[in-house]
Parts: C-alpha cells; structure tokens; sequence
C-alpha cells in the first residue's frame, strides 16, 4: 500500500513538473492540441489504473514518455488527418507550390519532419521538446542509448541538408 | 542541433510551459475506470441530474417498502400519480426553517424520509400536484417517471450541504430494492456502514476521499457497487 501511494505520489510530481512538456511533445506528434490534451490526460490515466505494473526496470519519468507517446501514435493513428501527414513529403511541397504558399523555410522544416521515419521524429521531439538526456529517450522508446545518438545524428543530417537546399 | 534547426523546431510547435493539466480529472478517470477520453461536462452534468431524479423517485418507492423492482415501480408512479406519500409526518410546528422558506413546503404536508445529523430528507406535494423532494435547501420538484427511475438498487441525491452551508456533506439515498445497508468504502479509511430504512443519510468529511456505495440486501448479500468519485469529486463548494 505504501509502495502504491508513494509511485503515485511521484506520478503526480511529475505530471505536475512535466505537464506543458507532455502537451508539447504531444502536440507534435498529433499536430492538434485538444487531441494532445486527451492522450496526456489518457497517458496519466493509464499510468494510474497500472502503476502496479510498473517494474523499475528504468526510471519512473521514462515509463511515463514511454506511455505518452504510445497513446499519441494511437491518437493520430485514430485521426482522419494523419491520412494528409502520411502522404508523401514529395505531394506536399508540390501541392504547396502549387497553392503558392511559397518554399519557405520553415514549411519546408514541418513537411520534412512529417516526412522523417518515426523513430527519428520522435527522438527530435523528446531530445528537443521535453529536454530529455540519451538514457530517458533510450527508455521511453525502448531502444539502446547509442541508436538514441545515432537516430539523433541522422535526424540532424536530414534536416541540415533540407535547410542548405533552401538557401541555395 | 543547429541554431536555425533550433529556431525552426520552436516555430513548429509552441511552447504550454503555463499549462498545468488537470490532475484531480486524471485520478478521477483512473478511479472511475471508465474510458477518460472525450470528458463532456455538460453530459455528465444532465447525468447528475438525472441521477438526483431516480434518488427521488427511489426514495418514493422505500417509502413504500416494495419488496420487488415492480412493486417498487408500480408504488412510485401511484405515488406521482397522485397516490399518498410515503415517509413520516411531523407537526407543522416543528417543521425546520429553511423548509418554511422553499414554496409551497409548508402547505404540501412534507413527510420525512430520511435523516442524517438532525437534518431531514424531505418530500411534499405541490399545490399543482407535483412532488418535491428537499435535502436542506437544495430541493428536487416536477420529477417524472422517467426521471426517477434507474438501474441500481439505490438512487442516490448528493452530496449536498446542510442548510447552514457548513459542516459535514450529506449524501442521500433510496432504496429501489431490499437494501439492508450500504458501506461507504475510501480511499484512506476504513469503511462505513449505516443501515437502510427505505431511505438513508451520510454524513461525510469534507476531508475525507469517498470511493464507492456497496449495497448490500438480505444476508448481508452484495447488490451493487456505486462508484462515488465523480459524484464526489462536483460536490458543492464550502
């Protein structure tokens, strides 16, 4: 019973520390902000209804982005608007062009981040968003601390190569 | 990471560094068990509603001590219908003030049906024919049928304040079925059990952490389990 109420207590210090980051990362993920609201507030339900099941095999904050971030692909998987985020980056910036939006920077950052392979879109969020050092990403997505280095560096390459082109 | 990298990411999603989420609704949702997402205030405020309706109704039908869900059903629309009313009386005299003060009560021979505290559950018939039901200056009139009746083997109405505003929450209940006693369960004490007279009161800290009704029948036989924290969670403010 003390072992229950003492992770939820720290549940709730995190959540309370953490929220707006959650938000964030959240948001990203899902490009909608109430959609982002409910899968952090789903997020920390779930953590509630299961913290017995929270094993210690890393720490608690890890566990929480791990659940985060899993109910917000499950959110944008659900949302009919994913369908336009999956299209090709290539149809994007052409029907971008096409509406005269321009080629801009920073269009041109959000269509190729949308266009990035999950795993490295979600490092980018973590690493950038929520602040979080190689070990807790590593946790959150279940992966080893140097894929967490090496998906960061070939993120960075990408988006390094995109903004070179647009100054050209 | 470079600066303009940097730069861009900021532009691309804004910063809710204000935000501090809500964190009584995520202990709420995760107590309830229900599905949390999609939260809509304004339904679960006609559930309240309704809810607060079948503990009227409820409270009619333990008045007459049905010992069936029919019986119980066929007494209460007697009842709505025009039937008497169940409860005890008391002289006009000695009825409470703030009872005088809500329309019509001391002119609709208000009976009681419960009592928590020294504080009265009442129920009275409206000139026009309706009935009312009072906890102590919060007050249910003009329930239909449909608005009474429910699932569970107790309705229940609360919490509400005693009349003064002050002091310890009431939650009130009617039994739709053969209800010995309920227990309140909490999250940080030990249980409480009251026993059941076709009605009943509660009286709660305000301190204290609610979590469910059991309702127990004859043999000390599980009925049900209420969940309170919702309930408890949009009591009135002290």
């Amino acid at each position: 019973m003390i072992a229950e109420r003492d992770s939820r207590a720290a549940i709730e210090a995190v959540y309370r520390r953490s929220y707006g980051k959650f938000l964030r990362v959240a948001v990203a993920i899902l490009r909608d902000e109430q959609l982002a609201e409910e899968a952090v507030h789903d997020a920390f339900v779930r953590a509630l209804r299961h913290r017995g099941t929270f094993a210690r095999r890393g720490p608690l904050e890890a566990w929480l982005w791990r659940i985060t971030v899993n109910e917000a692909r499950r959110g944008r998987a659900a949302n009919q608007r994913d369908r336009l985020a999956s299209q090709p980056v290539i149809d994007l910036i052409e029907a971008s062009s096409a509406n005269g939006n321009g080629h801009t920077e920073s269009s041109g950052i959000e269509l190729l981040i949308a266009a990035l392979p999950e795993r490295q879109r979600l490092t980018l969020f973590l690493r950038y968003y929520a602040d979080l050092d190689y070990e807790t990403i590593a946790n959150a997505l279940g992966v080893k601390s140097g894929t967490v280095a090496a998906t960061l560096h070939a993120a960075h390459a990408a988006l390094r190569g995109h903004l070179q082109e647009v100054k050209r | 990471m470079t600066d303009r990298v940097a730069e861009l990411l900021e532009e691309l999603t804004p910063r809710y560094d204000d935000r501090r989420g809500d964190w009584e609704q995520v202990v709420a949702d995760a107590r309830h068990g229900a599905a949390s997402r999609r939260r809509q205030p304004r339904a679960r405020r006609a559930r309240v509603l309704a809810t607060a309706f079948a503990l009227a109704m409820a409270l009619l039908l333990a008045l007459v001590v049905p010992a069936t869900r029919a019986e119980i059903a066929d007494a209460v629309r007697a009842v709505l219908n025009g039937g008497s009313l169940p409860g005890s009386t008391i002289p006009a005299a000695d009825l409470p003030d703030w009872l005088r003060q809500v329309r019509f009560a001391s002119e609709g021979e208000p009976r009681v049906l419960a009592e928590v505290e020294g504080q009265e559950m009442f129920v009275f018939r409206q000139a026009s024919g309706s009935l009312c039901f009072e906890f102590g200056g919060v007050g249910i009139c003009n329930a239909t049928e449909e608005d009474l009746f429910g699932d569970d083997p107790v309705a229940l109405f609360g919490p509400t304040l005693p009349p003064t505003g002050t002091g310890r929450f009431r939650l009130w209940g009617l039994a739709l079925a053969s209800v010995e006693r309920v227990e309140v369960t909490f999250a940080d004490a030990p249980p409480r059990s009251v026993p059941v007279h076709e009605a009943f009161g509660i009286a709660l800290d305000a301190a204290s952490s609610p979590e469910t009704l059991v309702v127990y029948g004859a043999n000390d036989i599980r009925l049900a389990t209420l969940d309170l924290t919702w309930r408890w969670r949009h009591r009135p403010a002290l």
